[in-house]
């Protein structure tokens, strides 16, 4: 099983790169299979098409979601689930991950996915480090994802 | 008489509003505001100027390049460094890779849907659609068997209850004119054009390292001279044959089988009139040469019977309805970034007495005239300064469409010339690269001259964007940057009104614009879209907008 672990975000906007900061985590702590790719997106958007495309049944996307819950809440859901917006969109900047996990499936490239969001604190303030708030959030993200991957026996 | 705001909010305060009065169902007048602060300038002073190239290209996060190639022919100009011919052939053709990228997805990722109806494709005959396709194109994929694949995986995309995706656009809008078939065909399109968004992004990393935000340019030349060997020169020109076969079988075909639904838009959006184009691709080595292959030029009042020199001492800022202090117009090499944000109200509405200043776009003037820059602003000039090849082009696509030589000055024209430019580019692109194979065949692999940094000095680098005239000034003291400007496409096309009141070129083109539905402004995105705006920087959170959401919280 080839699956894609992605996180978004830009990380100069504090919690607004939460998906990059859990990536890095990640990255630093565990070492993983040949089938499991896990990458720092950042916002890149429409540009993650190819990669999209090669071939994955599974990508885990973690990113910062945007609800009136408290910060450092976690969600867990698919694509499928939550309506969003066809890029009828006025900058190449606003073509995003969502948009871009569409148009691939659109294009009948098909694959699972599992989306990991995490409510924000602070998403316009400048600064590389996420806000405390998030951070047992952060740390549950990577514990599920893990569980995610033994369930799937992909490590 | 109503007032529209269009101000695509994002999370943060970045980008482009546009308000309009409509009367009598028409644009009566118009108010364009960036309402990002960049600043790169201030941030620029002090630092060593041969990083100027690799900060600067942050600007943006799609058309990155052209910052480089702009910041690095500054330099070039400032430390007196011409660079080698092999130079100036990759720079060329990793700047045309940028254009066979940025010009397809802008047509259909940016600008197809609001000509294409998505929900209408719906109710399109597979069959018809194949045969429509078959008398417009010559796309290899397009078969009944390939429509019914993508209406089914749309209608399922649709009928899942997921509405949202359409629910944000105008569909049904009474503007939309093209019959069920074309839709399907354009939106089947507009999913192979990502194929082929990622063969020019693969284009342009061959030689400019990586995509986006290219490594290898650097004041003197360039650095990729280690890799000019068979490998990378086929892999280039095999993408080539890719990317230009999409582009001479699919990308001009359909902006031809669109816009006989659409000729009426060759009459709406022209604007002033003026336009300005540096010039790109240049054929020789020296600073600021003239020897482009689209050549600098200036056109004053669409007069097609004369053309002049463009010359970048003619133009300044204005910054009267901006948001920096200062009231005198100046150039940028004496250029002043000084913020001084007065708000806009509440944003309810616009009146010049009270929001003199509302945007953070400066408003460029060349000789005190207003300038539309772009892919129209390049092709008009190429046009009157007798290129050949763009005269042909255009006099056979006005012919094609039964079209009017006054239609190029329009929102229409402004979207037929960048699709013109493209395959005019991909083709120069294919003698450029043989003219390098030739070079190095003859033994001659020089790809960078040595440089020194001056203790003093001044420079400046001028090229095109995608969307437009693009100039980077730099000034140097005690060997570090003391000024550093950028006059970017969108401040020209987006500028607000000038010192004497102008409007800029967005804000002109929509004068008279009908517009059917004023909570649904369908045609302003047209005439807005056709230049290729760019204002901010990526954002990129999940916003689901709706509360159904909370029943996926897990902790």
């Amino acid at each position: 099983m080839k699956i894609l672990i992605l996180g978004v975000g830009n990380i100069l906007l504090k919690d607004e790169g939460i998906g990059v900061h859990i990536i890095r985590k990640l990255q630093a702590e565990y070492e993983f299979p040949k089938n499991v790719e896990v990458l720092d997106g950042g916002t890149l958007g429409m540009y993650l098409t190819g990669k999209l495309e090669e071939g994955f049944d599974l990508v885990i996307v973690v990113d910062a979601i945007l609800t009136d819950d408290i910060p450092g809440s976690v969600y867990r859901f698919s694509l499928n689930d939550i309506p969003y917006k066809f890029p009828n969109k006025v900058s190449p900047h606003e073509i995003g991950l969502f948009e871009t996990l569409t148009l691939v499936q659109l294009r009948g490239i098909e694959f699972q996915t599992i989306i990991f969001g995490i409510v924000p604190k602070e998403i316009k303030a400048w600064g590389m480090e996420y806000s405390e708030e998030l951070e047992d959030g952060a740390n549950k993200i990577v514990e599920m994802i893990l569980d995610e991957l033994k369930e799937l026996k992909a490590v | 008489m109503a007032r529209v705001i269009i101000d695509p909010i994002t999370r943060i305060e970045g980008h482009l509003r546009i308000e309009v009065e409509v009367e009598n169902g028409k644009v009566k007048d118009a108010y364009s505001s960036g309402t990002l602060f960049r600043g790169f300038e201030v941030f620029m002073r002090g630092r060593d100027p041969r990083d100027a190239w690799y900060i600067t290209q942050r600007a943006c996060g799609v058309c990155t390049s052209v910052h480089a190639i702009a910041s690095v022919k500054c330099l070039d100009h400032a430390f007196g460094v011409e660079i080698p011919e092999n130079a100036r052939i990759i720079r060329n053709l990793i700047m045309g890779a940028q254009y066979l990228h940025d010009h397809p997805v802008h047509f259909y990722h940016l600008h197809a849907l609001d000509w294409v109806d998505v929900v209408s494709a719906l109710s399109a005959d597979p069959k018809k659609t194949a045969a429509f396709a078959a008398n417009h194109n010559n796309s290899p994929k397009d078969s009944v068997n390939h429509f019914k694949k993508v209406k089914t995986r749309l209608k399922k995309f649709v009928d899942s209850g997921q509405l949202g995706p359409f629910a944000n656009g105008y569909w049904g809008h009474p503007a939309y004119k093209l019959p069920p078939e074309a839709n399907l065909m354009a939106v089947s399109h507009y999913l192979d054009a990502l194929e082929l968004q990622k063969k020019s992004a693969q284009l342009q990393a061959i030689f400019g390292g990586k995509n986006p935000h290219i490594q290898s340019v650097i004041p003197g030349g360039v650095t990729v001279g280690g890799i000019l060997d068979v490998d990378h020169i086929a892999s280039f020109k095999y993408l080539m044959q890719e990317i230009m076969s999409f582009i001479e079988n699919v990308y001009i075909p359909d902006v031809l089988a669109v816009a006989p639904a659409y000729l009426d838009w060759g009459g709406i959006g022209a604007g002033h009139g003026n336009y300005l184009a540096w010039g790109l691709f240049p054929q020789d080595t020296k600073h600021h040469t003239k020897n482009q292959t689209f050549p600098d030029g200036v056109i004053l009042n669409h007069d097609l019977s004369k053309v002049f020199d463009a010359d970048t001492a003619k133009v300044a800022e204005h910054v009267k309805h901006s948001w920096y202090d200062g009231a005198e117009a100046k150039h940028p090499k004496d250029g002043k970034t000084d913020p001084k944000y007065t708000g806009l109200n509440d944003f309810k509405g616009i009146d010049l007495d009270k929001n003199e200043k509302y945007s953070w776009l400066k408003s460029p003037r060349y000789e005190d005239q207003v300038m539309e820059v772009g892919p129209l602003a390049r092709v008009l000039v190429a046009y009157v300064r007798g290129n050949k090849d763009v005269q042909n082009l255009v006099n056979s696509t006005l012919k094609t469409l039964g079209a009017p030589a006054t239609a190029l000055f329009s929102t229409l024209g402004r979207t037929a010339a960048r699709a013109l430019e493209t395959v005019f580019i991909g083709k120069e692109m294919e003698k450029w690269i043989d003219e390098l194979i030739g070079n190095i065949s003859k033994g001659n692999v020089d790809t960078a001259n040595p440089i020194e940094i001056p203790d003093s000095g001044f420079g400046y680098g001028t090229t095109e964007a995608p969307r437009g005239a693009l100039g980077h000034w730099i000034e140097i003291k005690n060997k570090k940057i003391e000024n550093y400007q950028m006059v970017v496409p969108t401040t020209w096309n987006g500028s607000p009104r000038d010192n004497a009141g102008k409007r800029g070129p967005f804000e002109e083109s929509l004068i008279g614009t009908p517009v059917a539905d004023a909570k649904r402004p369908l045609e302003i995105l047209r005439t807005i879209h056709s230049f290729d705006p760019c204002l901010a920087c990526a954002v990129h959170v999940i916003d689901p907008q709706t509360n159904e959401i909370h029943k996926f919280k897990v902790a």
